[in-house]
C-alpha cells in the first residue's frame, strides 16, 4: 500500500482548485497523473492553447508549464506557444517558455533565467505572489485574454 | 445587471472558486477584500480583480460594469507573497 505524504495531499488539493476554477470558466481539464494535469485555455482572438503542468517536486521546486500540441501530443514546440509581447515584457519569452519564477522551465536549459534559484522561487520578486497552481493558470488565462496577446507564435 | 441592488458573481481565485452576492455599490477593492478573506488568502498580498483579461478599477462600484448574475471574474495575484 502506498501512503500519501503531506506534500502529495497538498498538491492534490492545489490541482483540485485548478479543476474547480476550470469548471467555473468552462476550460477543458484533464488529470493525467497524480502530479500532472492539462488545461485548455482560449485567447481573446479564439486561439486555443493546451498547457501540460508537471508538478513533480512542487512546491519545493516550481511546476513545469509546457505548451502541448493537442493533435500530436508534442510538448514545447515553438509553434504551439504565443507570440512574445511587443511591450518589452517578456512574459511569453521568444524561446516559447513562460517567463516567471513559478515555471520551472524558465530557469532550466533554454529558459530565460538560468540564474533563478528554483529552491527559492516563492521568494523571487517576479513571482508576484503567484504561488499556487490555480493562481498560475489564472494568470495564464489573464495574459491570453488581455489586449497585449499577439497571436500564436509565427515560426 | 441585477435590478435588486445586488449581483451574484463567481471569482476564480488562487485557492479555487468563490461565489457570493454583492451590493452593486460595493467598490472593486471591497469585493477583493471580501474574497481574499473568505478564501483564506494572505491579506497583506496584492490582488486585483479582472474580467476577461481586463483589470477592474479598484475605485469603481462593482455594479458600474456590465456584468450579469453569474459573471466569472478572476482574482490575480499581483504582489509579493513574502
Amino acid at each position: 500500500m502506498t501512503v500519501a505524504t503531506v506534500e502529495d495531499l497538498a498538491v492534490e488539493r492545489e490541482i483540485e482548485a485548478v479543476r474547480q476554477n476550470a469548471e467555473v470558466h468552462g476550460w477543458p481539464f484533464e488529470l493525467v497523473g497524480p502530479r500532472c494535469f492539462r488545461v485548455t485555455l482560449t485567447a481573446h482572438n479564439g486561439d486555443t492553447y493546451q498547457v501540460e503542468v508537471e508538478c513533480d517536486g512542487f512546491p519545493v521546486q516550481p511546476a513545469a508549464f509546457h505548451w502541448r500540441n493537442q493533435e500530436t501530443g508534442h510538448l514545447d514546440a515553438l509553434a504551439d506557444a504565443p507570440e512574445p509581447y511587443n511591450t518589452g515584457d517578456n512574459f511569453f519569452f521568444p524561446t516559447g517558455r513562460i517567463c516567471a519564477p513559478w515555471n520551472r522551465l524558465a530557469s532550466t536549459e533554454g529558459g530565460p533565467h538560468r540564474e533563478w534559484d528554483q529552491a527559492n522561487w516563492m521568494q523571487q520578486a517576479e513571482t508576484k505572489g503567484t504561488v499556487t497552481l490555480a493562481a498560475m493558470v489564472t494568470r495564464l488565462h489573464y495574459e491570453l485574454r488581455g489586449q497585449r496577446y499577439r497571436g500564436r507564435r509565427k515560426c | 445587471m441585477s435590478t435588486d441592488g445586488k449581483i451574484t458573481l463567481k471569482v476564480a481565485t488562487p485557492a479555487g472558486p468563490y461565489e457570493d452576492t454583492f451590493q452593486v455599490t460595493s467598490k472593486v477593492r471591497e469585493v477583493v477584500a471580501i474574497v481574499v478573506k473568505a478564501m483564506g488568502l494572505k491579506e497583506g498580498d496584492a490582488f486585483e480583480l479582472a474580467h476577461d483579461g481586463v483589470p477592474l478599477d479598484d475605485d469603481r462600484p462593482i455594479g458600474s460594469f456590465d456584468f450579469e448574475d453569474g459573471t466569472v471574474l478572476d482574482l490575480i495575484a499581483s504582489g509579493s507573497a513574502v
